[in-house]
């Protein structure tokens, strides 16, 4: 009854396509030889209703011409899940999605270096009894500690294929396409595994078999007892995973577990101590010593990796690096990025001149060049820091830095209950958001990840800059103008840390994540994995958010042109528009922060970017892209002051304006709740600090000023209350 | 806590399996064997299916420079914990 789709909603492969899953241990060095199988020639999407990156590939054999379709599964290191990752790992392989149709058998990477551990998920999947091949990758590391994995040893205990590759030197890749194409379709005799058991657990988990096979019939056994194990290992079947099955079937489980209980058995250690016990007897088996390893009494030589971390986590060493390596990067993003950046800006520029050159005068011609070029230009002006951020992340998650990283900040990182993993996107997003949100992907716990996923935008991305610097340029004095600039910065990270705090302690409470983070080997990092999964992302980040981007662009483009008023002069187009009635229809509820319908205007306009304030303002004091006229005509306003100009950027701060990190967040959270709740928290975030600057700032009669000389000191002084308010 | 002079008191007194620690204790770059885990069984099993399985040698390799999390070695690899989690494993101190 309870299986988990009915026969005419299931998937069915096409006919002909033979389908494997790729599964292996993380850092098994799986994607990398995913990757390397199946070239370009792969689909990324997410399995619905979870934000789990799903991939499949085809990889053609060369010998035959056959075309076979791999599933790259989440990495895991075993069947019972802890991460969402898991769960949809686990449940393709017990076929228990309806959206993906059923693997015929398994490539099962393994890391020869670490092969204890990583036999233990070989151990689960070989329960499963499909057909299944066995790739030993990190032979050279093995290697390198003077051991070496008898593939011929190890596949006579296995009972199924085993052989090795090296992806970076592409050894054993030629033969492993035919090996797969080799896999028999169905196995002729059930794989048995000896596991040494105490009878009760046998008989329990036979038992729970059959029940498991009546219940849900269209399972081979050798899935029902996988099912059946996975069941008496967890402790309370989850609501959301009861529904699978009857009534009777969980029933038979807590009473299972009551005879476990009163025969003093614990099942989990039992089966797992036992699966271990069976990998100690093969690995002895299968593993050759050589070198000065092998001989009797060598004290065993400490590993490459282990020397190099006496530096790379050395209590000072270890963070002059981190912070050498998190500047570059930072270096990078920001200033690499700019050359592209103008490069793609002058593209815009010639593409909206050349569109102005070859069509008639009208609305179209107004749409193309203001709202698809203008909008969806300025969101591709950030695919350089998108790219360049994903390409560091990769490398340092290749070389197994990552991991390092992760395990240096997690304490600072804990303090506000957040994960060491949490620090790399944190820090993306002071370049851009966007990229930032989309790495919080490595951040296992999903409540910690939709924590960080909700205070990223509060970092000061590059958007934010331009705004800075012109209220900065205009209305702070020069010997206080870094100050400022680093005040704007510091109130941003602040808020990030002191949000995600709070988000913790109320609506996002749960036990600190657990930090079980392996620290893998370095090794040279696969260039061509690295460039791929870069140019995977960006692309990921062009086709999602960018459909969303065009339509927003377009209406706020609608929004600031119409209605047309064509006696009127240019500048004062935007003022009689949709967006300026609606400048002025915020006015009231801006007034309090001191802004008036021009400010509101911008500020409606800055949805589309954030540094369309500026160009904004400039259609308003119709200056055009002037910035230094700008300033002046900001200036002579005598509704400016430099207390009106901290409460502007602490506003832009604070505030979510930003409709491309709408978009992704919406993507990345599968849904309009989290979005919807970050706009608002912001929202009312940036209206109350700025409310309490304007209006303590005005009590203090900060807010009075001459015009030629700004009161340098109160200018510092709002900036350093801010620390007070917080 | 004077490992060295409680495990000679365990051995003159024959009790030396009696002398048992949680993982965090251990001094920098010292061994010890696993004989128990503790904590909630949620946190045991995935201790277990990590490889902390009874008899299973452990060694404490360093704390982060900030004192938590810390960096163990297993089975041939190593995995870093929160000392939180990492206090469930107790461990007969080896050398």
């Amino acid at each position: 009854m309870a299986s988990c789709c009915s026969d005419t909603d299931e998937i069915q492969a096409p006919i002909g396509t033979r389908r494997f899953a790729v599964v292996g241990n993380p850092n098994s060095g799986k994607t990398t030889l995913f990757n390397a199988l199946t070239g370009l020639k792969q689909k990324v999407g997410n399995y619905p209703g979870v934000t789990v990156e799903r991939k499949e590939g085809t990889l053609r054999v060369p010998s035959t011409g056959q075309s076979i379709t791999l599933v790259d599964l989440p990495g895991l290191y075993s069947l019972t899940p802890r991460s969402p990752d898991e769960v949809i790992a686990r449940d393709v392989l017990l076929g228990r999605r309806c959206d993906e149709a059923k693997a015929e058998g398994i490539i099962n990477i393994v890391d020869a270096s670490n092969l204890e551990r990583n036999l233990y998920l070989t151990s689960q999947l070989l329960d499963l009894g499909l057909p299944m091949l066995v790739v030993l990758t990190m032979n050279d590391i093995a290697e390198q500690g003077g051991r070496r994995v008898d593939e011929a040893a190890l596949s006579a205990e296995l009972g199924v294929a085993v052989t090795s590759v090296n992806v970076r030197k592409k050894r054993g890749m030629k033969e492993l396409p035919d090996l797969i194409a080799q896999l028999p379709v169905d196995l002729e005799t059930p794989r048995t595994v000896q596991y040494d058991l105490p009878p009760l657990v046998v008989d329990e988990t036979a038992e729970l078999r059959d029940l498991v096979l009546q219940d849900q019939p269209g399972k081979s056994p050798s899935q029902a007892y996988a099912e059946a194990v996975t069941l008496l290992m967890t402790d309370e079947v989850a609501p959301e995973e009861a529904r699978r099955y009857s009534p009777d079937l969980l029933s038979h489980i807590r009473k299972d577990k009551a005879t476990f209980a009163s025969g003093g058995i614990d099942y989990a250690s039992v089966v797992v101590e036992s699966r271990y016990g069976w990998i100690e007897s093969i690995t002895g088996k299968v593993i050759e010593r050589f070198g000065p390893s092998s001989l009797p009494g060598h004290k065993p030589v400490t590993p490459l990796a282990e020397r190099v971390d006496r530096v790379l986590l050395h209590k000072f060493w270890g963070y002059v690096i981190f912070f050498g390596v998190m500047a570059l990067i930072f270096q990078a993003v920001f200033t690499w990025a700019q050359y592209p950046m103008d490069k793609i800006d002058a593209g815009k520029e010639w593409l909206a001149t050349w569109v102005v050159g070859h069509m008639a005068v009208g609305p179209l011609r107004d749409l193309i060049v203001q709202g698809v070029i203008g909008g969806v230009g300025t969101t591709i002006m950030f695919l350089p820091q998108i790219l360049i951020l994903f390409f560091f992340l990769g490398l340092l998650e290749d070389t197994g830095y990552l991991a390092r990283a992760a395990f240096l900040m997690d304490k600072l990182m804990s303090k506000v209950g957040l994960h060491g993993k949490s620090f790399i996107p944190m820090l993306s997003s002071f370049a851009c958001a966007i990229p930032g949100i989309m790495a919080t992907r490595t951040i296992d716990d999903r409540k910690s990840r939709l924590v960080t996923i909700l205070v990223a935008p509060l970092m000061s991305c590059s958007a934010r800059l331009p705004v800075y610097s012109l209220m900065i340029g205009a209305f702070i004095p020069g010997k206080y103008r870094g100050l400022t600039m680093i005040a704007m910065y510091l109130l941003g990270v602040f808020a990030a840390f002191g949000m995600a705090w709070l988000f913790k302690k109320t609506l996002l409470r749960s036990a600190p994540p657990r930090f079980f983070i392996e620290l893998p080997p370095y090794h040279l990092p696969a260039a061509r994995a690295i460039i791929m999964q870069m140019l995977e992302r960006s692309w990921l980040f062009l086709r999602r958010a960018g459909t969303i981007i065009l339509m927003v662009s377009v209406v706020l483009w609608w929004l600031s042109s119409y209605p047309r008023h064509p006696e009127l002069p240019q500048s004062e187009q935007l003022t009689h528009s949709y967006a300026g009635t609606l400048g002025k229809i915020i006015e009231p509820a801006i007034a309090p922060l001191g802004f008036d319908w021009k400010i509101g205007v911008s500020l409606v306009s800055s949805f589309v970017a954030r540094e369309v304030f500026v160009s904004s303002m400039g259609t308003i004091y119709a200056v055009g892209d002037d910035e230094a006229k700008l300033g002046n005509s900001l200036r002579n306003d005598s509704m400016f002051s430099p207390l009106l100009a901290v409460c502007i950027m602490i506003y832009y701060v604070l505030a979510m304006q930003c409709l491309s990190t709408v978009a992704v967040v919406k993507r990345e959270t599968n849904g309009w709740k989290w979005p919807l709740f970050q706009i608002a928290y912001m929202s009312v975030l940036a209206w109350v600090v700025t409310f309490v600057v304007w209006q303590g700032g005005n009590a203090l009669h900060l807010g009075q000023r001459s015009i030629h000389a700004p009161p340098p000191a109160a200018v510092t002084m709002s900036i350093s209350g801010l620390g007070a308010q917080r | 806590m004077d490992l060295t002079w409680e495990r000679a008191v365990a051995q003159k007194t024959g009790t030396v399996d009696a002398v048992v620690v949680p993982i965090t204790q251990l001094k920098a770059g010292k061994r010890g064997t696993v004989v128990r885990l503790d904590g909630n069984s949620g946190l045991r099993q995935h201790l277990l299916e990590m490889g902390f399985t009874k008899g299973t040698e452990v060694e404490f390799i360093r704390q982060a420079p900030l004192g938590d999390p810390i960096d163990l070695r297993l089975r041939g690899y190593r995995l870093s914990l929160r000392r939180a989690e990492a206090s469930a494993v107790i461990v007969a101190p080896l050398d």
